[in-house]
């Protein structure tokens, strides 16, 4: 309930409720790192080329956007419990998006489309959280599994034609208003959605019950199998959506579309400063999380590093980022 | 009535051994336990009774090396001991053993392991002398149908007692056992058998202290009774001339009837809330109770006479009829195990009580905070928790966390509380504010169930009944409520009580029956089915492929992946997962094809460097804690990372001794076979074979046991690290014989079909429980699945899913085949 914050856009939705002076205290510590860091990264990208410019950091944004959504996504699992992790969500991101491209409900049908990607998305949710709940399958194994039953689907629609997604909706992703694109503001109303979600919802509140001590929320009367159905849907609708986005506004679909998401999502939620073990939200924190692996990635390419240096250094910040936050844990236990 | 008898020095007791002076140890500022001296002598029968709370369990912890005490002295051998190294280093480096209630053998293990796990032997012991030495020692149960080869997880609670007896009695330099109710499972006739043992131990020079519930077995065995209550030693005496009404008495049994006894005949209940009838599942044996509106209802009854399991079933059958359990209401939960099952240590008090009430608070699923906090703070100011509503849970002492967790009961408004030992662990004062809050519970027309560990708190109730051994046996009326009946009632023996252990459940039908169920609960059969269908499919379509040089190239594919799962299989055995595996090798194979050609030494450091790099990760999840999930996904960064900048396109050569290697030919059989029968059979030796393998699963099982019992994690988690990360290099330089190139992606898909491979070749997520054998079936028949589908005609990229549905099948044959699943 102290978690999350939503916005960027600095309204105050959930303050009303977040009361504890050290629960805030330590809250801010958690997402205020990511922050700084995001900072000294744009000053250091603005040292490099020698302006400090806007436009750079929002065009960061616009990537960042769709990699806070992937983060956002796995977050909500990994809030659900120690060891729960999403391994499907790449494969839900790229069939959402061949789904998106492949207008099987008609090329000009947009809504339907984004209807038909979105129910394809709350599928693989349903199906994860069926294996897991009922068949009791770990659910590490569980969405592995489904993400393979993915992969082949992605493989089947492949070789079907594909349009391009164009009229109004790839232009309004696509419009720009001083450097701001329709897409980040998409991904930010989404983000805001998914923070109302968790922070002022039952579910939302129950999620986090459920990831600090199943049992406890369990004998306080939260129900752990449709909670964790609810958490796997919303990771499957997010990474469907994120699909939708990225087949819009990048106009075209590949097969490796949503590779970098799994790895991704995971860095992300680990830099915005979200322990992995559960029971904790912040959507905010994760946005945060993406936007400085983002930039991390732009500085590492303006200081002309190379594709493998940005990899080693991309890893050394998670390594060190779950290291640090699991020494300073240990030390407030 | 105090009346210490430190005379009593009967002819069995031999020279001290333990001496504990002035032991008292306090949690906050409650004292369990108060200045207690007691001598411990070699060869001599220690009987320790006293009700519950009363302090044997500490008083026991202490002496066992669990426990360090607030103030007092220990002495072992008159040496006095210093509690740091009694703690660390672990009491049964002097010759301490305990059984403890909660079994603390290794359900992964055979009995044959689990007894050789602490034997401290030298060297490696080959697996029939371990087999032979652990019958040897089963034999303490003359005639037990105990099987030292069976995994201890198909045991019955009363065998994994007799093996958990077995170990600590047959230990070699055993000079002190500590028995915990150890008969609390064991047939008459197996405690016979132990009661005879534990004389003949005494007989040879040990020391036994042994607590018990049952007055029957106290007057039997004792030399010596000792009798703590309230944490105090109230009787320390020559135990073998006490009757039976004399040890109730010690216990507290004839107490006079506090004057403070309320008989509170409540305005007779208009309707039931809840009806039990004749509910018989687990220990619970054909239960009835019922309880009306408005009525405060006790549990009474030695420990684990079934009391949690009652409300346990209760409470999972909430505002619903399933036959045996029907309740009218909805059902709030408090339990005193806090810990584990009562608070959400992330959030603040007020957020912890507010949880139950959030969905009255709600509207369209949406949370009207305001109202919550609102209400919240009603019960919390009810509570005197005003000023702590913003403090994390986890702050507060116990008594108040109880009373927060009372508050979320309350909170929820539902008008049945089940109230699981309230009052465990706290203090007076917080005792008494939690009785308050009960009258004021009462006032307001709830009803609730109370269970205690503590005798006096049943005054408060309008009804109590009294659990023996899984059933009712009496009930008492608010007006005849004493101490001296509940306990009267709680050492009584069911009439009924039919032996419900020791009898060997398992299925004994013919041995066609039996070898068919032992083959349906073989882990590995999901993986030897597919391995084989894949195989005759492969024939079938083309039957040429049934040949030396047809096998080969149907195996060849497989032989890299073997090798993939060995590294995953190891990182499985010690319940860890590796995501960044595939990257690893793809770094190895870069690594490979790059140097070991042209700069052979260097070729050969870098790919010890993986390695290190390896065992870096192992430090990483050991000692600060992470998951390995994390840890190797950022890890996957970095060797992704370092061979891209080695070689951003693939590229390279294989050298020629490698590539020379895989052309080998050995006849009859080709190459591939040879090798994926020697990499099963390495697993094999790495899990079952080797003098560290029985360890190094018992530490994936259960890391605080292992830790427990003395053992090093970190050394266990490095070996099985470092193997993984020598595995993963040679399935790195199996792909450069193969490819003879070098390409940081080659193995990308390798990650998670490894895992797919484990898994479905028999491995549990649980830790220490994997099947080489099975694995390297998997790998050939999803491999061989690729295959058939091209025989067929079909897109290979459709293996994928197969693998998928495999997985998915593997396991939920697995959980159907096996429905308890440790």
């Amino acid at each position: 309930m102290t978690q999350p914050t939503i916005s960027s856009d600095g309204n105050s939705l959930s303050r009303s409720w977040t009361l504890a002076s050290i629960g805030r205290g330590l809250l801010k510590r958690s997402w205020v790192g990511a922050l700084i860091a995001a900072i000294l990264l744009w000053l250091l990208a603005g040292l490099v080329t020698g302006t400090l410019s806007i436009s750079f950091l929002l065009a960061n944004a616009t990537i960042a956007g769709f990699l806070a959504l992937a983060g956002t996504a796995q977050m909500a699992v990994i809030a659900s419990g120690p060891g729960n992790f999403d391994l499907s969500l790449p494969y839900v991101v790229t069939f959402g998006a061949y789904v998106m491209s492949a207008g099987l409900v008609g090329h000009d049908n947009i809504p339907a489309s984004v209807a038909l990607t979105l129910l394809v998305g709350i599928a693989a949710g349903v199906v994860n959280a069926a294996l897991i709940v009922r068949l009791r399958i770990p659910a590490i194994v569980a969405t592995l599994a489904t993400g393979y039953i993915l992969y082949s689907f992605i493989v089947a629609i492949q070789s079907g034609g594909f349009s391009r997604v164009g009229g109004l909706f790839e232009a309004a992703l696509r419009l720009r208003f001083f450097g701001f694109s329709g897409v980040l503001a998409v991904a930010a109303l989404t983000l805001v959605g998914v923070g109302f979600l968790l922070s002022r919802t039952v579910f939302g509140v129950q999620l986090h019950a459920l990831g600090q001590n199943g049992e406890a929320a369990r004998l306080a009367g939260v129900r752990r199998g449709w909670l964790l159905l609810g958490a796997f849907v919303l990771s499957g609708v997010l990474a469907a959506w994120l699909g939708v986005l990225l087949a819009v506004y990048q106009g075209g679909v590949s097969a490796d579309l949503g590779r970098s998401y799994l790895l991704g999502s995971v860095a992300a939620v680990v830099i915005g400063g979200t322990r992995t073990t559960g029971g904790v939200t912040s959507v905010i924190g994760t946005a945060m999380g993406a936007l400085v692996l983002t930039l991390a990635q732009s500085d590492l390419i303006l200081l002309q590093f190379s594709i493998g240096a940005q990899y080693i250094i991309q890893g050394s910040i998670v390594l060190a980022t779950v290291c640090f936050m699991a020494v300073r844990s240990r030390d407030r236990m | 009535m105090k009346h210490v008898d430190i005379s009593a020095e009967g002819p069995p007791g031999g020279a001290v051994f333990i001496s504990a002076r002035n032991l008292t140890k306090s949690f906050g500022t409650h004292e369990v336990l108060r200045d207690v001296s007691l001598d411990i002598r070699a060869g001599e029968i220690l009987v320790l009774l006293g009700p519950n709370g009363a302090g044997k369990s500490t008083m026991l912890n202490i002496v066992g090396g669990t426990l360090r005490p607030s103030s007092g002295t220990l002495a072992v051998d008159g040496e006095p001991v210093d509690f740091e190294q009694h703690i660390s280093k672990g009491s049964r480096v002097r010759g301490i053993q305990r059984v403890f209630q909660e079994l603390s053998t290794f359900p992964n293990l055979t009995v044959a392991e689990n007894l050789e796990l602490t034997a401290r032997r030298s060297g490696a012991q080959s697996r029939r002398e371990i087999v032979r030495h652990a019958a040897e020692r089963m034999q303490v149960f003359p005639g037990n149908r105990i099987d030292v080869c069976a995994e201890v997880a198909q045991l019955s609670v009363a065998e994994r007692q007799m093996v958990e007896i077995a170990r600590a009695m047959t230990e070699p330099n055993t000079r002190l056992v500590i028995l915990d109710e150890p008969t609390s499972a064991l047939s008459p006739h197996e405690a016979d058998q132990l009661a005879e043992l534990v004389a003949r131990k005494a007989a040879e020079g040990v020391a036994i202290v042994y607590v018990t519930h049952k007055l029957e077995e106290a007057r039997r065995l004792a030399h010596r009774v000792v009798v703590l209550r309230d944490g105090k030693l109230h009787f320390d005496g020559d135990g073998r001339n006490l009757t039976h009404d004399e040890l109730l008495s010690l216990l507290g049994a004839t107490v006079e009837p506090q004057s403070s006894v309320k008989a509170v005949s409540v305005a007779r209940v208009s309707s039931d809330l809840l009806n039990v009838e004749h509910l018989s599942s687990g220990c619970l044996r054909d239960v009835s109770i019922r309880v009306g509106a408005g009525e405060l209802v006790g549990i009474a009854g030695l420990e684990g006479a079934g009391q949690r399991e009652l409300l346990q079933s209760i409470f999972a059958a909430r505002a619903r009829d399933t036959g045996a359990v029907r309740s009218v209401s909805d059902i709030a939960y408090v339990s005193g195990d806090r810990k584990r099952e009562g608070l959400l240590p992330l959030w603040n008090v007020e957020e912890n009580v507010a949880i139950s009430a959030i969905r009255r608070f709600s509207n369209a699923g949406i949370v009207d905070f305001s109202g919550l906090k609102a209400k919240a703070n009603e019960w919390l100011s009810e509570l005197g928790l005003s000023q702590r509503a913003d403090s994390l849970i986890v702050s507060l002492s116990g008594g108040n966390q109880q009373r927060a967790l009372l508050g979320r009961a309350l909170a929820s408004e539902a008008p049945l509380l089940l109230l699981d030992d309230p009052t465990r662990g706290v203090d007076v004062t917080a005792k008494v504010s939690i009785y308050a809050i009960l009258d004021k519970l009462k006032e307001k027309g709830r009803s609730a169930i109370l269970h205690s560990t503590e005798v006096a708190e049943f005054h408060k109730c309008d009804r109590v009944y009294v659990m023996a051994r899984g059933r009712v046996v009496a009930e008492f009326d608010g007006t005849e409520v004493t101490e001296e009946r509940i306990v009267h009632a709680s050492f009584q023996r069911p009439k009924d009580e039919t032996p419900q252990s020791g009898e060997n459940k398992r299925p004994s039908g013919g041995p066609r029956e039996a070898s068919l169920t032992r083959l349906l609960s073989w882990r590995s059969l999901p993986a030897a089915l597919l391995m084989c269908s894949m195989f005759a499919l492969a024939f079938w379509q083309q039957p040429n492929a049934f040949s030396s040089f047809g096998l080969e190239l149907l195996l060849q594919a497989s032989l890299p992946l073997a090798f993939a799962v060995l590294a995953q299989m190891l990182f499985l055995l010690g319940g860890d997962i590796d995501l960044g595996l595939g990257f690893a090798i793809g770094l190895a194979n870069v690594l490979a094809a790059t140097y070991l050609v042209d700069a052979p030494m260097f070729g050969i450091l870098a790919l010890s460097a993986v390695v290190v790099g390896y065992v870096l990760l192992a430090l990483i999840v050991e000692l600060l804690g992470v998951s390995s999930v994390v840890a190797t996904l950022g890890a996957s960064f970095i060797w992704l990372g370092i061979g891209l900048t080695i070689r951003e396109t693939p590229g390279g050569k294989s050298p020629e001794w490698l590539a020379a290697a895989i052309q080998v030919k050995l006849w009859p059989l080709p190459l591939p076979c040879v090798v994926l029968v020697a990499v099963a059979i390495i697993g094999l030796w790495i899990c079952r074979g080797w003098g560290y393998s029985i360890r190094l699963r018992a530490m994936g099982h259960n890391r605080r046991t292992y830790v427990s019992l003395g053992f090093s994690a970190l050394a266990g988690r490095v070996t099985l690290y470092a193997l993984a990360g020598v595995f993963a290099v040679l399935s790195g330089l199996f792909l450069v014989a193969a490819t003879g190139a070098g390409n940081v992606h080659v193995a990308s898909s390798f990650t998670l079909a490894t895992i797919t491979s484990v898994v479905v070749g028999g491995a549990s997520f649980a830790g220490g429980m994997v099947s080489p054998v099975g694995a390297v079936m998997a790998v050939v028949g999803i491999s061989l699945v690729t295959t058939n589908l091209t025989f067929l005609g079909i897109s290979s990229e459709y293996s994928t899913a197969i693998g998928g549905l495999i997985l998915i099948l593997a396991l939920s044959f697995r959980s159907l085949a096996r429905p308890i699943e440790p």
